[in-house]
């Protein structure tokens, strides 16, 4: 009886060894013939995981050499914060320039250039009471404060417009001269769909 | 001569039958694999329960009210006009009619012509009570129309439900054919794996038992694959309320495939001991 059982208990593990084996070539064949169309679907699974335990990136370097960045932040992070004392304006300016974004804060159009590379910046944000309500209060001569972890930067407004929502010309990106443009809704007080654009050009201060 | 001929019969027989107990194994993964997708995401009924059970709708909804607040900062309205212009109701109906394009092949559009009538109420009532006039009427209509888009397009996100629907027929084709295609081809290897066992058709069982057991090892050693390498809680699809459903369905999907590379396992193991206690002696 003892002798069967033992029997027994060899042959059961022998299959199950041979099963095992069995498995083990599976895998080998999957990783030899379709290896890279699954390391491919993990790099989607990475793509589309994200992290949002961490919001603020804390990584964007600045390379003072070159007068640019070296590690730009993450799109829809929080790198700066926009300081106007005289209209009462302390936010967080993010990089992008999403609905998502305009709800939190300040976006940065991701086609313009960062503070501290010596070129146009454009920034963008609600005539909400909470944000920009105020900006028609704003002269020449006022100051516009750029907080990054790089960085503090201070600009004199040179220019006030009214431009219309499609008129991109008057936004121009250039790579000669820091300059910040900051465009909010026009009229601050309109009734529906606004269609104008108040834009407020101000120069980095040497 | 005649004992290599009977060696080399021999041998071909073994061949043929870890050819066939790998065959096996890799049918039995794959009639898993479609069982499961089959009862989750490529069924309706699945979908619309793990939308109800992940508050789906109502976290729509929130994010419908926070993504309407955009578009009232500019434009210089009350806040209260948007009030009550879309319940939750809306959104399910809306969402299933969406859902109900994908799974079963039909057309249907959202209908926003009660949300815009709603809003166009709401804003009349408001520019009333602050005895504004109506010289604002296109920017208003226009403001209705961008509120009419905002909707559709939180719902349905408009890119990705053709694209869906393309992608769900597909699927759906390719698994009804490699369903039975897989059933038959299970079938028949099961009856050649008898056909050479012939002379001892415990060992047939037990052959049987190795494939159920080499698929349970592969299909739970492929849970923890999947576990290692994707990290559930982070997956992020379109919006926050469809990632959270998302998330819901996948974590389902993967405890099923545990559950199924379990039970598999364990048909497995029983077949082996079954076929192996059968087993005369010689």
């Amino acid at each position: 009886m003892l002798n069967n059982i033992v029997k027994l208990i060899k042959a059961t593990i022998i299959d199950l060894i041979v099963a095992l084996l069995v498995t083990a070539i599976l895998y080998t064949a999957l990783e030899l013939f379709l290896g890279q169309e699954i390391s491919m679907v993990f790099g989607i699974a990475n793509t589309i995981s994200i992290d949002t335990t961490n919001k603020n990136n804390k990584q964007t370097e600045y390379d003072k050499t070159k007068n640019k960045l070296k590690v730009y932040p993450e799109y829809g992070t929080q790198y700066a914060t926009i300081e106007i004392s005289k209209i009462n304006v302390d936010l967080p300016v993010y990089y992008g320039d999403t609905l998502e974004v305009l709800k939190k804060g300040v976006g940065h159009s991701s086609g313009s250039y960062f503070p501290g590379e010596g070129g146009s910046i454009v920034y963008m944000g609600h005539n909400s009471k909470n944000v920009f309500r105020r900006f028609g209060e704003l002269q020449i001569g006022d100051t516009i404060n750029i907080k990054t972890n790089y960085g503090e930067f201070k600009y004199l407004i040179n220019d006030m417009q009214i431009v219309d929502e499609t008129d991109t010309e008057k936004l121009p990106i250039q790579k000669n001269e820091e300059t910040l443009m900051i465009y909010t809704c026009y009229p601050f007080n309109n009734i529906g769909y606004a269609t104008q654009r108040y834009v407020v050009y101000a120069k980095l201060e040497k | 001569m005649i004992t290599i001929m009977k060696l080399l019969i021999k041998l071909l027989i073994k061949l043929l039958k870890t050819v066939f107990i790998i065959l096996l194994t890799v049918m039995i993964i794959g009639i898993a694999a479609i069982k499961i997708l089959s009862s989750t995401i490529l069924d309706e009924a699945y979908v619309f329960r793990k939308l109800r059970s992940s508050n789906y709708y109502d976290s729509i909804y929130q994010e419908l009210k926070s993504n309407f607040e955009n578009y009232i900062g500019p434009s210089g309205l009350e806040e209260s006009v948007l009030d009550d212009i879309c319940t939750v109701e809306d959104i399910q109906n809306d969402t299933e009619t969406i859902l109900g394009n994908i799974y079963e092949g039909t057309n249907k559009k959202v209908d926003t012509t009660a949300i815009q009538e709603r809003l166009k109420n709401n804003i009349e009532k408001s520019l009333n009570q602050l005895k504004e006039t109506k010289q604002a009427d296109p920017n208003i209509d226009q403001f209705v129309e961008e509120i009419s888009n905002e909707y559709i397009n939180t719902i349905s996100h408009t890119d990705y439900e053709e694209k869906l629907n393309n992608v769900y027929q597909k699927a759906i084709q390719i698994i009804k054919i490699g369903k039975i295609g897989l059933w038959i081809a299970s079938i028949i290897i099961i009856i050649l794996l008898i056909v050479l066992n012939i002379k001892s058709i415990n060992r047939a069982l037990a052959n049987i038992g190795i494939s159920f057991a080499s698929a349970g090892a592969f299909i739970i050693s492929g849970y923890y694959i999947l576990m290692y390498n994707i990290r559930i809680e982070h997956l992020r699809v379109l919006n926050n309320s469809i990632s959270m459903a998302f998330q819901e369905a996948i974590r389902e999907i993967f405890n099923n495939i545990n559950s199924a590379g379990i039970i598999i396992g364990i048909i497995g193991i029983v077949l082996i001991i079954l076929g192996n206690i059968l087993k005369k002696d010689k």
